[in-house]
């Protein structure tokens, strides 16, 4: 312990206001402690031995409690103190967390990305959907999402677009010659696992929501294989329920590009030269430049917006 | 009744009147007579009170001085004057080895009420063996008073005092305080020795000093008011008895403390002030180190400029208050 440097009026003073001297600062020639700095430091308040003890294990500073009652610090004070200010916690890494973290840290500094949004009038397609999901649920007993369709436009907009599904790779760019999309399932503050509809391109629609379905259940339970979340080629992530319309998805790599799906809300929307009210989906895309410009991108946006707004083309035969 | 008076008048008021009241009491010295005394201290009292009690001395410090302690043994009260305080020198012995021992050598048979009056001081251009302050040397010794008034009330009530004292007192008149004027009562009145006064009344710093360096405190005092410091100047008036309660009480109000005085540093009045503060309750109120202020390490000049370079002036007892308060402010 060193010793402190005190005039002696300051030390009086501070025994006489119980204050430790070592915690006052000096601002005599040569930092010693004056006289003026005891009687402007703020005096530790008088405080039961208990509370003293609960602050003490609780690793509490006491002269920070102010006494509710009688100006006599209690436990109760302490408690209320320890309640009000909160504390550092600290949480462990799960083992998602931190293959999310490499993983999101790898795909940032491996990709120079950039998103481009766009949105599509979706008011055929939720008719579509209304009619599809009696429809797919006396065929398959599966009650259908609306995933279903964008994982279906995505399969038909990416074999159009096959530059959006590839991988950049050190020499080369390869261009994949089937179509696994991803679908990004959010398990809470856990993280989130992306498990991928392989050949989504080779699919019907009502297949493709017998197989999400399927995937998303065992996502969230946790019993999905190893081949079912890797081997993807192109991700959605859909945030539709909720009040985002637009953000930057980042790009689970080796893929080239995903496709962030915002909220589709009720908009008041130009329409042959009138006024109409259409549910607009929102949709955000993340490409890695390094293989898709600007033009390749927008393309697949354009084409995804065809699809959507003319539903029909979903159920075409590939 | 007050009257404003010149300090010189109030002692020669505080003699004219102890011989008038006490037959027993008579002055002798070098040219105190005829003359009037060098500054004219006593200029009239041969005519009103003759001779036998305003006795003109042959220039032997030792021989009269040795004549006041028999007289005092015998009975009188003499009052001894010295034309400057450096010829004390002279009558060493017989103050320090006869006046301040003899009652206690004797078992108390006898007292030595005796008065040695002298000016002393620098400031005069008088140059080294006319200028010193060398009252520590007495306040040294048991047996004797020492006495350094600042003020014409102090000095006639204190040389009253003196005059009526049981013991020997040395009274020290500081030559440039003659020419200072105060206000003093007409009426008769004493003061206690051994009391020293809070000329000014203050709460950040305390000056302590005696004799004309008070007054030099109370300008210091002045100066420092300009800087929003609030100082007390307090007088010690008598050295010995030290007025150890005043000191005392003044260090702890303030917490801090200069000690000033015209006579050298070294071994002098503020080392004794600073250890009665060290050995007091005090101690605990300081807030700062106690510092001295005396005069240099050296004789004093004859140079008039060099003269009051070498001994606490105004304008740096103000300076070494800025420093004791130093980072403060």
């Amino acid at each position: 312990m060193t010793r402190v440097m005190a005039t002696p009026a300051a030390r009086r003073v501070a025994g006489e206001k119980h204050i430790d001297i070592s915690a006052v600062h000096g601002t005599g020639a040569g930092g010693y402690v004056q006289l003026s700095d005891v009687l402007n430091a703020k005096p530790e308040a008088k405080a039961t031995f208990l509370a003293r003890s609960v602050a003490e294990y609780m690793g509490i500073d006491i002269t920070g409690v102010t006494a509710l009652a009688g100006g006599v610090v209690r436990k109760a004070d302490v408690l209320a103190y320890k309640e009000q200010m909160g504390e550092d916690r600290i949480l462990p890494h799960s083992g998602m967390r931190g293959t999310i973290a490499r993983r999101m840290l790898e795909s940032m500094q491996a990709a120079p990305q950039y998103t481009m949004m766009m949105e599509a009038d979706c008011f055929k397609l939720k008719a579509f959907f209304g009619e599809y999901s009696v429809r797919c649920r006396e065929n398959t007993g599966v009650k259908p999402t609306f995933s279903d369709l964008f994982i279906q436009a995505c399969a038909i907009a990416l074999k159009k677009n096959p530059m959006i599904n590839s991988s950049f790779m050190q020499d080369h760019v390869l261009l994949k010659g089937n179509v696994n999309i991803g679908l990004a399932v959010s398990l809470g503050e856990e993280g989130l696992i992306v498990p991928n509809i392989k050949d989504a391109h080779t699919l019907k629609l009502e297949q493709i929501t017998v197989r999400r379905d399927d995937l998303v259940r065992r996502a969230l339970e946790g019993k999905l294989r190893p081949d079912e979340y890797t081997g993807g080629t192109f991700t959605i992530s859909n945030f539709g329920r909720s009040p985002v319309q637009f953000f930057t998805p980042i790009i689970n790599q080796p893929e080239s590009a995903i496709l962030g799906i915002g909220n589709m809300t009720d908009r008041v929307v130009p329409i042959d030269g009138g006024i109409g009210i259409r549910p607009m989906l929102g949709m955000s895309l993340t490409v890695d430049h390094r293989n898709i410009d600007g033009t390749t991108g927008e393309q697949f946006m354009k084409d995804i917006r065809e699809i959507l707004e003319n539903p029909g083309m979903l159920v075409e035969r590939k | 009744m007050m009257s404003e008076i010149s300090y010189l008048q109030a002692v020669s008021d505080a003699l004219r009147e102890e011989l008038r009241r006490d037959e027993t009491v008579f002055l002798l010295g070098e040219d105190m007579g005829v003359y009037g005394g060098c500054f004219g201290v006593t200029r009239g009292f041969l005519e009103e009170f003759g001779p036998d009690r305003i006795m003109d001395t042959p220039i032997s410090e030792g021989g009269f001085t040795g004549m006041a302690v028999g007289a005092a043994m015998a009975g009188y009260r003499p009052v001894v004057e010295y034309m400057f305080s450096d010829f004390i020198t002279c009558a060493m012995d017989l103050i320090t080895n006869q006046a301040a021992k003899t009652r206690f050598m004797l078992g108390g048979q006898v007292r030595i009420p005796m008065v040695i009056r002298t000016p002393a001081g620098s400031g005069t251009g008088a140059a080294a063996q006319h200028s010193q302050s060398l009252e520590a040397w007495f306040c040294h010794v048991p047996g004797l008073r020492v006495v350094m008034p600042a003020t014409p009330y102090d000095a006639k009530g204190l040389l009253k005092a003196a005059v009526r004292d049981n013991n020997c007192v040395l009274f020290y008149e500081h030559k440039l305080l003659y020419s200072t004027r105060g206000e003093v009562p007409e009426e008769e009145y004493v003061l206690p020795i051994g009391k020293a006064n809070v000329m000014r009344e203050g709460k950040d710093v305390t000056i302590i000093s005696y004799s004309l360096t008070a007054l030099k405190a109370m300008k210091a005092a002045e100066m420092l008011e300009q800087d929003g410091i609030d100082a007390e100047v307090l007088d010690l008036r008598t050295l010995t008895p030290l007025d150890k309660d005043a000191i005392i009480a003044s260090a702890k109000k303030t917490g801090r403390v200069l000690v000033t005085h015209e006579a050298v540093e070294k071994f002098g009045v503020g080392a004794e002030v600073a250890s009665v503060i060290n050995d007091s309750e005090a101690f605990f109120y300081l807030d700062r180190p106690v510092r001295r202020f005396g005069g240099e390490d050296i004789p004093i000049p004859y140079s008039p400029r060099l003269e009051a370079q070498v001994t606490p002036q105004p304008d740096t007892i103000y300076t070494k208050a800025r420093e004791l308060l130093g980072a403060e402010r």
